[in-house]
């Protein structure tokens, strides 16, 4: 399964506005709860996880990855997309502040390997997040995944 | 060949992504390190050599008695490097993995 069958236009919500990390995650799960692809138990989860243990999402700079223990909530492997009206602070020395906001769910990771290793390099790659930055859009951001993958 | 566990948190998702990026540094590298991916259940169990893994769980990893490399960023291939190579130097002095 390709990273672009994980997204769909609807899970990318642009310039949203988010008092504090959980309501950016919440807000950014919101479209992904709504079309039965996680539940709010998972996402309850995902946020009872970061107060207890610290943003282990907060995988590099700017970039959140919300997604916890598929048992909690995933039905099918899905990811969004969020980009925040105004950077929030997820208490990560080393990565705040976070703009983007990308929950994930997936069942099984070893499935999803080339949906992960796409995610990887786009997470690395400057011009996706321009692309995202100058996007009014789904559009933009969703042709640009599905260019930029394996085939 | 070494055996390394790559571990977040939760889930699988990170995990594999840091196992992605650790195995380009291997390959690059050339380091006799082989990963694969793992849940905390799977680090509960781990008898290799090395855990791979976000810094906030190096504490835990070591006081588990094994040896872990922490990343702060999953993309930062440069941390990734020192740190596997400081493990292998560990190795090669015979000192005790702490």
């Amino acid at each position: 399964m390709l990273l672009s069958d994980l997204i769909a236009p609807d899970f990318v919500l642009l310039d949203v506005e988010a008092k504090d990390w959980r309501d950016a995650v919440r807000k950014a799960a919101v479209p992904l709860v709504a079309r039965g692809k996680i539940t709010e138990s998972y996402v309850d989860d995902i946020i009872a996880a970061a107060q207890e243990l610290g943003p282990y999402f907060v995988i590099t700079k700017g970039v959140a990855l919300p997604h916890g223990m598929p048992e909690t909530g995933v039905i099918e492997a899905v990811m969004g997309l969020c980009r925040l009206a105004e950077p929030v602070d997820f208490g990560s020395a080393a990565n705040d502040p976070v703009r983007y906001v990308l929950v994930f769910g997936a069942r099984d990771a070893t499935a999803h390997l080339e949906a992960l290793t796409a995610l990887t390099a786009l997470i690395g790659d400057a011009d996706f997040f321009a692309v995202v930055d100058g996007a009014e859009d789904a559009d933009p951001i969703i042709d640009y995944i599905q260019g930029h993958e394996a085939p | 060949m070494y055996h390394a566990l790559v571990c977040c948190r939760a889930g699988m998702g990170s995990s594999m992504m840091l196992k992605i990026k650790a195995d380009q540094v291997i390959k690059e590298n050339k380091f006799p390190i082989k990963t694969r991916p793992g849940n905390l259940k799977a680090l509960k169990a781990f008898t290799g050599d090395l855990v791979i893994t976000m810094n906030d769980l190096v504490d835990e990893v070591e006081a588990q008695g094994t040896y872990a490399v922490g990343v702060d960023d999953i993309l930062d291939t440069h941390q990734i490097k020192i740190g596997l190579q400081e493990f292998l130097e560990s190795r090669e002095a015979g000192a005790p993995s702490e």
